[in-house]
């Protein structure tokens, strides 16, 4: 949990990216940009990016392979790296089910993985109410991750992104679902009404979220990035439809850390806001 | 800092149709680069039936398109059209930035592959407004959206400016009682006003294909995007694929669609040839032909499961198109573990 700065609990045993490398062996000229990031620097911040881009060619689902998801991974893990974030960064079937899934349920360990990051991200395949693993645990019993089995923020994360079609679907009953299981203390859920192309969502949204200096645009509002047209739906048709669920409505406006200021944590109350743009 | 790959030369990606009984490469499409949807895909694809009338001509257009040149100068001029003062940086290879200097907090972003620009008002545009904000009707945002755009020079000419065929959106912030599943608040957060191309008379689809002018409060202008490749003329002539037969390469493999879990029927209500504009990170010199499918899906009890979307081949493959290039995979350091 948070108020005003990032966590400083660290993803134990997980790798530390970021700014020990920046600082390892890559001379002075790099240190020098690195030292230039330093007002922006978001010590302490941790990323955990998970994707997927094997699900055909792996044997286990029916849906297509999503190149783009490992390339746009790529694109936001670097951009966070360049702002100081620690990240952790798991991939095809090192992406697990169970990272996303509460610990109070069975097979569920989010407290070690998405919980225990500030900033989660996850760009893989989905549907309605639901995000499609192809690793599980057998306490977990499948690979899908429904949006009953979610509560995020009671011990860290403030923003997590489902990069996934249809998975925050205004159907009704699912954003209240999404809601009513996954904000315990989260900030911002973002994600698709509809359905994203497998294109640069999660490069494009980072570098709109994050100023890494003089050189660099960014440091917008998570809302503002992940809905410009040089943010997440920079390479979505015209009419594709963008979901953000807040706790409040001021959590609309948050910056991530090291970008500005965010609402803070606030207690589920049963009231949710939903916001909705077409790209 | 993020590099970006704009490397891709031709938008044509032929097809192999696997048919039943009929072995391998039993038919060859003509498709543009499209990405495929990231949605959960069922283990049987579901069955797609065509519920609309569709015309289309025995032969279609493969498009040239004309080559763009971005430079600090001309970006530096759109930003004084958009009355902005501020230094022009190349953030990323082939991304340009203008960040005012003028007292308020505006950003332009132009992709130099395709020239396309992103501007935005960042004190007004999606941010969450403490009350509901004064918005322009429809007409109104209409009418201001057109003087903008021709006042500056910035509507392109194979844009449609007649009222009927410009669409609308409003975004929304809705606070809701999740328990109850009741909406308390609606608020409208601005008005956008959207201009469609046509090329050859078909519309243009794509995320390189936009026109947008976002009004807010007060009717101020909080954001324009405006991403327009410029054809030049047909390249060569493919012959058509009629839309039962589209549909049925669909079922099949060629193209892509995204449809709700337990969909078994998709019942067709849309479906009509675009040309396709890539991505405006993206260098493109042609512009292939491809069905636009949309409708309502029905799981096998006949429910329906709300709207599902596809793309599928429009046009046959003939000898003497370059391979699809693609978009090349991008390179960043060995991260990711794929082992735990």
């Amino acid at each position: 949990m948070t108020q005003g700065k990032p966590s400083t609990a660290p993803l134990t045993s997980r790798r530390q990216t970021g700014r020990l490398l920046c600082l390892s062996a890559w001379g002075i000229a790099l240190a020098l940009a690195c030292l230039g990031v330093a007002p922006h620097a978001a010590q302490g911040a941790e990323l955990l990016a998970e994707h997927i881009e094997i699900y055909a060619s792996g044997g286990v689902s029916a849906s297509v392979d999503l190149p783009g998801c490992a390339d746009t991974t790529t694109g936001l893990v670097d951009e966070f790296d360049a702002a100081g974030w620690s990240e952790t960064w798991w991939s095809n079937s090192a992406a697990f089910e169970s990272d996303f899934k509460s610990s109070s349920l069975v097979g569920g360990d989010d407290d070690d993985w998405a919980d225990a990051a500030d900033f989660a991200y996850f760009c893989g395949h989905g549907n309605t109410g639901l995000v499609e693993f192809t690793t599980f645990t057998a306490a977990d019993g499948n690979r899908l991750l429904f949006n009953t089995e979610t509560r995020y923020g009671n011990l860290n994360v403030e923003w997590v992104t489902f990069d996934t079609s249809f998975t925050l679907r205004d159907t009704g009953t699912n954003i209240s679902t999404w809601y009513s299981n996954a904000f315990s203390n989260l900030h911002l859920l973002v994600g698709w009404h509809d359905s994203p192309l497998d294109g640069d969502t999660g490069g494009q949204f980072a570098d709109e979220l994050i100023d890494t200096g003089i050189f660099d645009g960014g440091g917008n509002t998570v809302q503002q990035a992940w809905f410009s047209n040089s943010g997440g739906c920079t390479d979505q048709t015209s009419g594709t439809t963008q979901s953000i669920i807040a706790e409040i409505q001021a959590h609309f406006n948050d910056r991530i850390w090291g970008e500005g200021s965010n609402a803070g944590d606030q207690p589920n109350n049963g009231l949710g806001w939903l916001s909705q743009s077409d790209c | 800092m993020r590099t970006t790959s704009t490397m891709v030369l031709m938008s044509i990606a032929v097809v192999t149709w696997l048919t039943a009984g009929q072995g391998r490469a039993a038919t060859e499409f003509a498709m543009p680069a499209i990405p495929g949807f990231r949605a959960s895909a069922p283990k049987t694809p579901p069955r797609f039936a065509l519920t609309v009338p569709v015309k289309v001509p025995a032969q279609l257009g493969v498009l040239k398109l004309a080559p763009v040149h971005t430079d600090a100068m001309s970006v530096a001029q759109l930003a004084e059209t958009l009355g902005m003062r501020g230094e022009v940086l190349e953030e990323n290879p082939g991304r340009w930035l203008v960040e005012d200097s003028n007292g308020a907090r505006r950003s332009l972003t132009v992709f130099g592959a395709s020239g396309g620009a992103n501007f935005m008002h960042l004190e007004q545009l999606h941010i969450a407004p403490a009350s509901a904000p004064k918005l322009p009707s429809d007409a109104e945002a209409y009418a201001l959206a057109l003087a903008f755009l021709k006042e500056n020079e910035l509507l392109p000419a194979d844009f449609d400016t007649r009222m009927g065929t410009v669409t609308f959106h409003r975004p929304r912030l809705i606070e809701r009682d999740m328990k109850r599943n009741v909406n308390l608040t609606v608020i409208e957060t601005g008005v956008q006003v959207r201009f469609r191309q046509y090329w050859q008379g078909f519309r243009v689809s794509g995320p390189g294909s936009k026109l947008y002018i976002m009004l807010g409060e007060g009717s101020v202008m909080e954001g324009m995007t405006r991403m327009a490749r410029v054809a030049t003329g047909v390249d060569m002539l493919l012959p058509a694929v009629s839309a039962a037969a589209a549909l049925d390469a669909l079922g099949q493999g060629a193209g892509t669609y995204a449809v709700p879990t337990g969909c078994t029927t998709a019942k067709v209500t849309k479906m009509e040839v675009v040309y396709w504009s890539e991505s405006p990170r993206l260098a493109q010199d042609h512009s292939v032909p491809v069905y636009e499918i949309g409708g309502d899906c029905v799981d096998a009890q006949g429910k329906s499961l709300g709207e599902f979307f596809a793309y599928a081949p429009a046009a046959y493959a003939v000898p003497g198109f370059e391979p699809p290039q693609g978009e090349p995979r991008r390179e960043g350091p060995p991260w990711p573990m794929d082992q735990r």
